[in-house]
């Protein structure tokens, strides 16, 4: 997932055409664009199969025929080919399709004052970050906490309302001041206490999106101008934007005239035209729909991913999954601590036990019955569903099997051995 | 709404818009192109409204109240030039600011104002010269001089003809008891016969053939200045006024109240005494240009809503330091102006210091920012406070504090305030 190379790219893009998803298959081909200088007639094709798809998206199921369809994902895999030949030709492939000796370099858009950076890079570093809030009544405390933000990774920060996530999101956005602790963001070379300037890499969006005034488009043109990209740049920029985030339908509306996740992915959409090094974002999946959250979730991960402007992501949200799905690292928060601070992939890798999220229509007794056979098997009750505990040496199919051969119907199953939800179960059982 | 201002905008002008967003955002945000051609058509239309309406000496308008009326609208003009300016602000979303940039928004600013201040000056100044150009003034003498005198020969009701008029033929009237058509001195009329000037004609020259001639005169001069013709011969007139018989026309007090209006405003106009003309006015005006103009400085660098408290601030403060002042005199006897300068001075570290604290709280941060803002308010006031020190102070000499003051708040802001307050904006907050 992380630090994808070229034919990497190649081979995803070759599958998403191969399994007919058009929505992705469009989105990323727009995405060699902002890797790479590819001609202008190539850009201009894809941005048109991006439109044609949104405009395909929206017919009805009589007008969305399978060979308008077809005839796009042809399209689709001739521009992918022609952008393969191309990048042969500038020698950042070779004929096999590794990755040739020319360097990702030069820019296509160019970002003034956007230093040239590199994925891995320290965006943010802060060590024993505290902060305490105290009323006459109650004091919360974000007790020290250690964050390093890198460009290229996504860093999601789950948990449980009033736990701290956006403390710590406003902390590190400039929003808010630490009580202790050392901050420095040191891709962005700035010099410590410049706040204004500091603020000229960060990106935030919070939860309560402020209204925009004036048309979204002249919006989006106007945060691009500021940040430095003028003229034709910008027109060319912005359009590429909306076109990448499926905002055509709205681009000369007003914001009371567009819907919520639609708020969202303007707002989304003036954080990114001018390429920030830090984007913050916080519950952003709150007001979308399942497959807007999954669209949104992709792309924010193209996005931390790109080759040319690789960006440091911090995300808070209470999906855990959707989240997990697409960060680097996490942080559980549970009253105001970090359960857990590290990278996704090493969460739960020292556990003793296997657990598993599971609804069924058998009773616990009977479901205990089924799985007599694992040793170590203890069950808990959670709410509608029910949590499995058992020994890591057990996997995922052979509770599976357990069940399904005594006839049980499984209504729901998730393994969560490797996922912070285990934490929040965790936390429910010690409640 | 914004669809509708949107359809009164020609296409060249949102040409220019649009390039000057794309490329001069900081420019775009002063929305100068707007203001120089919707305040270029209004003053070209206002100039030749003032040109070409035609004058008649019947109904002379009073350019001072087309001066005060002008003004709704260019204050309206002027609230909606603030408000789109307040909409897209390059500092407030923390964008690339380059040097000097400050400096043109704020000569862009003034020109602004100007213009707009200029329009209701032109148009008046224009129409009083061209009043003033109506009739010579030894013609207008001639007028009033024959309106005067055969003024006694039309009494609206006997009242009148009693007081003016003895049985034994004497004329009553004089300086104390007579209204004139016109005041009975003035700077460029040399001609005007004074009441008793008037009353010596008439006990002098009492031949029938020499009143007639004055009620002749009276009335041509009455039809040029009332617009309406008294249809009555002289002798049918000098007949009535013999036997004590009121002369019968409908509406006679209004329509000599009319020509008297008329002629007073021809007088206005040719002495230049109209307000806009006095120089302690425009004195006063230029001031509160430059006032308007630093406190839309203010206001387009710090929140709408510390921006409305520190005028209420300001209006308590100035409340408040006049109840001292009485206090200070009506107890101790001191007077306020040797309390007035120490007073103004603490009042005024007090809200320099308070600008400048370390504390840094979210609620503090906005009182911060309403004491610079209640500073940058006192400092055109402090030249002038401190030449009241020395109690006798010529007017020339408090215009001339006044100007001085104003500079040095330009000066102040320019140097500490502006700076004060984008950082005061970029800070993080302790809560």
């Amino acid at each position: 997932m992380n630090h994808e190379n070229i034919s990497e790219r190649f081979e995803e893009l070759r599958l998403l055409i191969d399994e007919q998803d058009l929505s992705r298959s469009s989105r990323r081909i727009l995405d060699f664009f902002t890797d790479f200088p590819l001609p202008h007639n190539l850009k201009r094709a894809a941005i048109t199969l991006r439109a044609d798809y949104n405009a395909y998206a929206l017919l009805d199921q009589a007008s969305a025929t399978s060979d308008k369809l077809d005839a796009m994902l042809m399209r689709a895999a001739s521009l992918t080919n022609d952008i393969s030949q191309h990048l042969l030709k500038q020698n950042y492939i070779s004929e096999t399709g590794e990755e040739a000796g020319h360097a990702i370099g030069g820019e296509f858009f160019h970002t003034k004052g956007r230093q040239q950076v590199k994925k891995g890079e320290a965006v943010f570093l802060g060590k024993n970050i505290s902060k305490t809030f105290r009323t006459p009544k109650y004091t919360f405390q974000l007790p020290e906490l250690d964050l390093e933000l890198r460009l290229g990774e996504v860093t999601g920060i789950v948990g449980e309302n009033g736990n701290g996530k956006t403390t710590l999101l406003r902390i590190v956005a400039g929003d808010l001041e630490a009580d202790a602790g050392e901050m420095s963001y040191p891709a962005f070379q700035v010099p410590a206490g410049d706040w204004y300037r500091t603020k000229q890499h960060i990106a935030y969006i919070p939860q309560q999106l402020k209204p925009w005034q004036g048309f979204l488009k002249e919006n989006l043109h106007f945060s691009a101008a500021i940040h430095g990209i003028r003229g034709q740049q910008n027109e060319e920029q912005v359009n590429f934007i909306i076109h990448r985030l499926g905002l055509t339908k709205y681009e000369e509306a007003l914001w009371n005239e567009v819907s919520s996740g639609f708020k969202l992915r303007f707002t989304l959409a003036r954080a990114l035209v001018w390429k920030p090094l830090l984007l913050i974002i916080d519950e952003p999946l709150a007001n979308l729909d399942i497959n807007t959250q999954q669209i949104f979730l992709q792309d924010l991960r193209y996005l931390a991913n790109s080759a040319q402007n690789p960006m440091a992501i911090l995300v808070t949200s209470q999906h855990l999954h959707e989240v997990e799905s697409i960060a680097d690292n996490i942080i559980f928060m549970k009253n105001g601590e970090a359960l857990y601070n590290g990278a996704m992939q090493d969460f739960g890798q020292d556990r003793a036990e296997n657990l598993f999220e599971i609804s069924t229509t058998a009773t616990k007794t009977e479901m205990l019955g089924a799985l007599q056979h694992l040793k170590g098997l203890h069950i808990e009750d959670a709410g509608q569903l029910k949590i499995i505990h058992v020994p890591v040496a057990y996997a995922a199919n052979d509770v599976l099997n357990g069940l399904v051969s005594k006839q049980i119907t499984v209504n729901y199953f998730r393994d969560i051995s490797t996922s912070t939800l285990k934490l929040f179960r965790e936390n429910v059982k010690k409640n | 709404m914004l669809r509708k201002i949107e359809l009164l905008i020609p296409p060249f002008l949102k040409r220019l818009d649009q390039q000057l967003l794309l490329n001069r955002p900081g420019l775009w945000t002063t929305k100068i192109h707007y203001v120089l051609f919707f305040g270029g058509i209004g003053l070209l239309l206002l100039l030749i409204k003032a040109t070409l309406t035609p004058l008649s000496l019947s109904d002379i308008p009073n350019p001072g109240t087309h001066f005060m009326v002008l003004l709704i609208p260019i204050i309206i003009g002027f609230g909606v030039y603030v408000f789109r300016l307040s909409l897209f602000n390059v500092e407030k979303q923390f964008g690339q600011t380059a040097p000097g940039r400050s400096l043109r928004d704020q000569l862009i600013f003034a020109a602004t104002i100007g213009l707009l201040a200029l329009m209701p000056f032109a148009y008046s100044y224009i129409l009083s010269d061209k009043i003033a150009a109506q009739v010579s003034n030894e013609q207008l003498s001639a007028d009033i001089n024959a309106l005067n005198l055969g003024d006694l020969f039309f009494p609206e009701d006997v009242y009148l003809y009693d007081k003016n008029v003895k049985e034994n033929g004497e004329y009553h009237y004089d300086t104390y008891d007579y209204e004139g058509y016109s005041p009975f001195y003035s700077e460029v009329l040399i001609d005007i016969r004074s009441p008793r000037e008037i009353k010596q004609i008439h006990t002098n020259h009492t031949s029938q053939e020499e009143k007639l001639q004055q009620i002749s005169n009276f009335k041509q001069a009455f039809a040029k200045y009332s617009g309406t013709s008294i249809t009555y011969s002289s002798e049918t007139i000098l007949g009535l006024f013999d036997s004590r018989q009121i002369l019968q026309m409908r509406h006679l007090g209004e329509l000599k109240a009319k020509a008297r209006s008329n002629i007073e405003n021809l007088l206005l106009s040719k002495e230049k005494n109209h307000l806009f003309h006095d120089r302690e006015v425009i004195h006063a005006t230029a001031f509160s240009l430059a006032g308007i103009w630093l406190m839309l400085l203010i206001f387009l660098k710090t929140r709408p809503r510390n921006f409305l408290w520190a005028i209420v601030g300001g209006i308590v403060v100035l409340f408040m330091g006049g109840t001292v002042l009485s206090l200070f005199r009506v107890v101790a006897g001191i007077y306020p102006e040797i309390v007035l300068w120490p007073m103004f001075m603490a009042t005024l570290a007090f809200f320099i210091y308070q600008g400048y604290r370390k504390k840094n709280s979210r609620r503090s941060n906005h009182w911060k920012a309403i004491s610079l803002i209640l500073a940058a308010m006192m400092l055109p006031f402090l030249p002038l406070v401190t030449l009241t020190m020395d109690k006798y102070i010529s007017q020339q000499e408090a215009w001339f504090a006044l100007d001085l003051g104003i500079m040095l708040a330009f000066i102040v802001w320019n140097l500490a305030f502006s700076h004060r307050f984008t950082k005061l904006r970029a800070m993080p907050t302790e809560n």
